[in-house]
């Protein structure tokens, strides 16, 4: 295949990168809750454009940027709980209201970044060198973004793995009955799950910005394949996830180029994530990870 | 006999819930089953209407193999069930919850707009025998209420009714006097007794108590298998029926 | 003047109550999130126009309309309705958007970005000097039948049904009822309604482009059914017309008072926080759904 080369390797670790900072957040949020919360996107826009007031705005570097997006985005995350559905879960209210809900929160979020920062489109301020890569060239952004997710991954691994919190939080999403059943304060775990999934949101939105641009459809635009990651990895599944990302990266990136081999317009690469999470949906609607779920 | 059970297994995730399980009901009896906390009786049940698959064995009703089929394929061959947690419609009315159990009248959207005249006829046919029901269980008065606006007896009293509705040849009770007090409790199986002869019942129950004196035919189950079967005066004094429920 | 304004606001009001009461019969009794209730709108637009173009009549577009939109309906329902309810939300949402990617990329056939302009309108030769009133009557026509016929559907046994659907879906099983098959026919018959509100906007407007399509549009419709009362189709009447009043109205107000904030991003925002105030607080909306004596 003359199109399977290095560059699209290159390019999909990096999409993928991004999408498991993006999908860490939703599916554990949609294990524990189980709704999808699709207000997750306009976290990401909302990491984003944070990142941008400290580097543009203010002028510092872009990493500073992305810690402050980490920990506002992450708060967000916890305000949105706080504020609407922790009162929805104390109603009783139906996953159904959630999910409008969250619709809600989606729109305001949006909105009122666009009427901060307008329609337009706007770009991180940085420079990024150009290197050669066997046959494909990558710049150090994407050796940054792929450095970062990385690193990233490792340390979740060790949370979950290696403490308390970690255990308690994969805990509440394998099982929360069972989970309040030994003691363990589900709320309060809560609270970290939105702020750690809400913050690599955040994260996610500054790499996936500095990756294309800053516009306030960011976050919507990847909320499909955000999708397509959690349902393709099994809703809640951590390393599910990751694996899914990258391989939704590498369909993307690899889908793109078979589209214009097929004088497609390359304008239907987010079809792609939509075709993959049919098929999941007919053959695998568990995920490739995930637990089977059955009747009581 | 009107459903036979034979050789079923069934396991989640390693761990056997039903383990080799066979049994048999005579038509126009009532067999109970019973046994401690997760000796797999409800599995049982979510085997036999459908809600679970077998893994191997099969199920048989009125000599049919039904084990693959899917729970509302299996309803309306005549095998209706209800629930260990009361599932009622809740935003509907009692006399609603009644006529969605009637397996007479269709969803059909033919007739709602060109026949009409039908759906009429067989709504009152349906409304007179659920206030028959309804009258014969003494929740009558209830008819125009929400569903969710019952007591929880009475929620168990709809569940019946409903069951009854659908008219099947064989209902699966599952803990149908769980919660109930005994008054009502003795009420519930009562009524159940005189359906005997129109019906057949396997009801799933704690209380052995209660079962002992209502039952024709009792089976006893634990950690996924039948352990002893027979009438209530040969279980009563059966040693492994007596180490199941002291022994845990 | 005054008067053509209060017909064209009642002629939007008229065609998105068509809409509102196709998502109360999928969405309202049945509890099938539909977030891409814009597909079927749009299908509806796109298909009669493109056919009048051709020279059929404005009849055989909107049957047209209504046909595609069944299959559109059928083909998005059976992979999706046999699992989780939240899925049916997740895949109907991406349907929306990949189809406005259809109509974006598939220049030949809807000249892209463009849109298509001079669609023609029924019967314009007729009425030509008070074409507005004909309009007018013709779409509140169409809503009467809609509404006639969405009353006389939930308040049948197959409505029963429904409902009961609404409240548990096993349960219903119980009773020998083939509620897949009953999920389907109503999620079909709800897109065909939608498409039929689309053809009465596109014929309208005599102007269409991808870009009305938008999934704002589909949230829009659900916060007439959340605040005007789900599962009740005189209560969905009333929150189209608030809508519409408030959407239409700030679009008036613009033109005279010069507001600190965009007008759109403002109106979006209180559809978001509106959405968000009445699950919170009023979640059966201004009018509840009646309570039925059992009589047909």
């Amino acid at each position: 295949m003359p199109f399977l080369d290095m560059q699209i390797i290159i390019n999909s670790v990096v999409t993928g990168s991004i999408y498991v900072m993006i999908a860490v957040g939703l599916t554990m949020i949609y294990r524990v809750l189980k709704f999808a919360n699709f207000s997750h996107a306009e976290l990401v826009t909302f990491g984003a454009y944070t990142a941008y007031i400290i580097n543009v705005s203010l002028g510092l570097n872009l990493f500073y940027g992305l810690v402050v997006a980490f920990f506002l985005t992450g708060l967000l995350g916890i305000a949105s709980d706080r504020l609407v559905f922790k009162k929805l879960r104390s109603k009783g209210s139906s996953v159904i209201s959630m999910m409008i809900a969250s619709i809600g929160i989606g729109l305001v979020v949006r909105q009122s970044i666009q009427e901060v920062w307008g329609p337009q489109i706007r770009w991180y301020e940085f420079e990024s060198k150009t290197y050669e890569l066997l046959g494909g060239s990558i710049t150090m952004l994407h050796i940054y973004i792929i450095a970062i997710s990385t690193a990233i991954i490792f340390l979740l691994h060790f949370l979950f793995t290696r403490t308390k919190l970690g255990k308690a939080m994969r805990g509440v999403s394998d099982n929360p009955q069972l989970a309040m059943a030994s003691g363990i304060d589900t709320e309060k775990i809560l609270l970290w799950v939105w702020f750690i999934g809400g913050g690599l949101a955040g994260i996610g939105g500054v790499l996936r910005g500095a990756d294309t641009r800053l516009v306030p459809l960011l976050g919507w635009e990847v909320l499909l394949s955000a999708f397509a990651v959690v349902i393709l990895g099994g809703i809640g599944s951590f390393y599910g996830a990751i694996l899914a990302a990258y391989l939704l990266g590498f369909a993307e990136n690899f889908g793109v180029v078979l589209l214009s081999e097929l004088s497609i317009s390359t304008g239907y690469r987010p079809a792609i994530a939509f075709i993959i999470l049919i098929l999941v949906l007919l053959l695998k609607p568990w995920g490739i990870m995930g637990k089977k779920e059955e009747g009581s | 006999m009107i459903l036979q059970v034979q050789d079923v297994e069934k396991s989640f995730g390693g761990i056997k819930a039903l383990e080799g399980v066979s049994l048999g009901v005579e038509e126009n009896t009532i067999v109970g089953l019973i046994g401690p906390n997760g000796s797999g009786k409800t599995t049982l049940i979510n085997v036999i209407s459908g809600f679970l698959k077998v893994d191997t064995g099969r199920v048989y009703f009125e000599g049919k193999d039904i084990s693959s089929l899917l729970p509302f394929e299996i309803a309306r061959l005549g095998i209706c069930r209800t629930f260990q947690l009361t599932r009622i419609f809740r935003g509907l009315t009692v006399l609603e919850n009644m006529l969605i159990s009637s397996n007479m009248q269709k969803e059909g959207l033919w007739q709602l707009f060109f026949n009409r005249k039908k759906m009429i006829l067989q709504e009152k046919v349906d409304e007179r025998a659920a206030y028959e029901i309804l009258e014969f269980l003494e929740i009558n008065h209830l008819k125009h209420e929400y569903a969710h606006s019952l007591s929880g007896g009475q929620q168990k009293l709809l569940s019946l009714g409903m069951a009854l509705m659908a008219d099947p040849g064989i209902v699966l009770l599952d803990e149908p006097v769980a919660g109930v007090n005994p008054t009502l409790a003795n009420k519930i199986f009562e009524k159940v007794k005189l359906e005997k002869k129109k019906r057949t019942f396997l009801v799933v129950e704690h209380n052995i108590d209660i079962l002992m004196d209502f039952c024709d035919m009792i089976y006893v189950m634990n950690k996924g298998k039948i352990v002893a079967s027979g009438k209530p005066e040969e279980i009563q004094g059966n040693e492994t029926v007596i180490d199941v429920y002291l022994g845990g | 003047m005054i008067f053509d304004y209060l017909l064209d606001t009642l002629i939007y009001i008229g065609i998105y109550a068509i809409l509102a009461i196709s998502l109360n019969l999928e969405a309202g009794y049945t509890r099938l999130m539909n977030f891409g209730k814009v597909a079927f709108f749009a299908i509806g637009a796109y298909t009669s126009t493109l056919l009048s173009i051709a020279g059929m009549p404005f009849i055989v577009g909107l049957i047209g309309g209504i046909i595609l939109s069944a299959l559109l309906g059928l083909l998005i329902a059976l992979p999706t309705l046999r699992l989780r309810a939240d899925y049916l939300a997740i895949v109907t949402l991406a349907s929306g958007e990949i189809l406005r990617l259809f109509f974006l990329n598939e220049q030949w056939l809807t000249d892209g970005p463009m849109g298509i302009r001079g669609i023609p309108q029924p019967m314009y030769t007729v009425f030509e000097d008070n074409y507005i009133i004909f309009y007018a009557l013709l779409v509140y026509g169409i809503l009467l039948i809609c509404y006639i016929f969405a009353e006389k559907l939930i308040n049948s046994p197959f409505g029963r049904t429904l409902k009961a659907i609404r409240d548990d879906e096993d349960a219903v099983q119980v009773f020998g009822k083939n509620t897949f098959n009953l999920k389907i026919k109503v999620f079909v018959i709800s897109s065909c309604m939608a498409s039929i509100s689309g053809t009465l906007f596109a014929h309208y407007l005599a102007y269409i482009s991808p870009d009305m399509f938008f999934p704002s549009l589909t949230f829009s419709v659900w916060t007439m059914m959340v605040i005007g009362g789900t599962a009740n189709n005189m209560g969905v009447i009333m929150g189209a017309v608030m809508i519409q009043v408030f959407e239409r109205g700030t679009r008036f107000l613009k033109d005279f008072v010069s507001l600190p904030v965009e007008p759109y991003n403002l109106r979006i925002i209180i559809i978001g926080l509106l959405l968000i105030l009445f699950i919170l607080y009023r979640p059966d909306g201004m009018i509840k759904e009646k309570k039925s004596k059992g009589r047909l």
